[in-house]
């Protein structure tokens, strides 16, 4: 077999799996759904624009956007660590990592996972992101832009996440393990990611132009090569031990 | 020759702590000139954390190349010293960071970086915590600390991009040329100690190595039969038993 079409063979077997039980769709759709209830339930309380005294309006420094820029990310970090780490940890319980191990090669195995893992954490982003905003009454000033930071920060989330859930299913103790590992590892992500959503979402930028995060996208994009990159020489090693 | 070289060792640092102390100078341009020597002290252990961050990595490299369990020990030693370190530096830089800028901890982007390479080690520590096999804990460390090795370097670039766009650490200070000399004296000095260190905590772990080995083989080796001997002269019912292992 080719090494794309056994790439594509783990990728449709993750996708099937996870059809089957849909356990880390619905573990991490609740959890999105919990989160984005908690933001609802605390914004629509108190309105941000409705600061009055003087001390409250220092508070209106962090403007809706910025607010909206983190939170957004706190959710899609969150929802990731929930979510993605199923990958492996499942073929650790079932004990079918044997069998994966002996069918196919390393890099095609990290690879159909990394494109499962990347197309599930997208799904939930795009469903999530417009929730959140219209939660806290936020319109993107340029909502290309925002799609673009989502994306490139999703493609090299899922990559580290991919790669520490594989060391993660080899601990005993499994839960919290995975956000504890990976989090360290992703700040210059979640820097560039929130500069980057922040702009897309107006704030210091109204006109929505894309000359502000060039800068990010670039980050984004650097970091997901080396994530990509570095997880597939390093792979090998935790998967053939 | 090693007692002579701990001795010698102990004695460069204490003239190392004099001399910055005693000898150097206030230094223009800070805010508190004479709390400046701190510096000297300051500078040479981020450096000596770096060249420990650099073997961690290193050894891991080497673990996973070689699947030598030695190596992993070394790895995780390398770590542990980093970030006792990092630590280290942490504490005097704060300490300074009062005098100079009013406050412990100002998120300078130095600060920032070094506060998440601490998150690296916790988390990779952590990590160690939850393997039970040790060829598996070796392999999934190894992996875990060249992973951070190639990706928290970025740090250094998009840390002072997005934190603080200068930062309050100093670039063109015109220390007195003693500085230097402390500095370089400071820098023999704790290399030399992390040297000490890393190699007494390395000979440890190579020496439980070796040991749990020998009771493996043991363990392989036919059972130890038992001999018992009655003793004539003390009568049938007084038995002295021996193990003896072949």
């Amino acid at each position: 077999m080719s090494w794309t079409a056994e790439a594509g063979a783990v990728f449709a077997k993750e996708l099937r799996t996870e059809w089957r039980t849909r356990v880390a769709l619905s573990a991490v759709g609740l959890f999105a759904l919990a989160s984005l209830t908690l933001i609802a339930l605390s914004f629509r309380g108190a309105p941000l624009t409705s600061f009055r005294s003087d001390a409250d309006r220092a508070l209106q420094l962090l403007t809706r956007e910025a607010v909206a820029g983190s939170l957004l990310w706190v959710l899609i970090f969150f929802t990731a660590a929930t979510g993605l780490g199923r990958t492996f940890v499942q073929e650790a319980e079932r004990g079918t990592a044997l069998a994966l191990r002996l069918s196919a090669r390393a890099t095609t195995v990290w690879t159909g996972k990394y494109a499962a893992n990347t197309l599930l954490l997208l799904v939930l982003t795009l469903i999530a992101a417009p929730i959140l905003l219209a939660i806290l009454e936020v319109r993107p000033a340029n909502a290309g832009l925002l799609v673009c930071v989502l994306l490139i920060g999703a493609v090299g989330l899922a990559a580290v996440m991919t790669f520490t859930a594989a060391l993660v299913a080899q601990a005993s103790a499994k839960s919290g393990l995975l956000a504890a590992l990976s989090f360290p590892l992703l700040v210059p992500l979640f820097l560039a990611g929130v500069n980057g959503t922040k702009a897309a979402l107006g704030f210091g930028n109204e006109a929505g132009r894309w000359t502000p995060a060039l800068a990010d996208l670039q980050v984004l994009g650097s970091y997901a090569v080396i994530a990509v990159t570095a997880s597939l020489l390093l792979f090998d090693f935790v998967w053939n031990d | 020759m090693a007692t002579v070289a701990k001795y010698l060792l102990g004695m460069w640092i204490a003239a190392t702590v004099v001399l910055a102390y005693r000898w150097l100078p206030p230094a223009e341009g800070f805010a508190v000139p004479e709390a400046a020597p701190i510096v000297a002290l300051h500078l040479p252990l981020a450096l000596v954390a770096i060249i420990a961050a650099v073997v961690a990595a290193a050894q891991g490299v080497r673990y996973l190349t070689g699947r030598n369990l030695a190596s992993d020990a070394r790895s995780k030693n390398a770590a542990a010293l980093a970030a006792l370190f990092c630590l280290l530096t942490t504490v005097t830089g704060s300490a300074f960071a009062r005098v100079q800028w009013g406050g412990y901890w100002n998120w300078d982007p130095k600060q920032t970086c070094i506060a998440i390479l601490l998150a690296v080690y916790a988390a990779y520590f952590v990590l160690r915590a939850g393997v039970d096999d040790p060829e598996k804990r070796a392999a999934v460390s190894g992996v875990y600390i060249v992973f951070a090795g190639i990706l928290t370097p970025m740090l250094g670039y998009v840390v002072p991009k997005y934190l603080a766009k200068f930062s309050l650490h100093p670039t063109n200070t015109q220390f007195d040329s003693r500085y230097w000399t402390v500095i370089l004296f400071a820098t023999l000095g704790f290399t030399g100690l992390y040297v000490w260190m890393q190699n007494l905590a390395n000979r440890f772990d190579v020496a439980g190595l070796v040991l749990q080995q020998r009771l493996a083989e043991a363990e392989e080796a036919p059972a130890p039969r038992l001999v018992t001997m009655a003793t004539a002269a003390s009568g049938a019912d007084t038995e002295a038993t021996a193990w003896t292992t072949r």
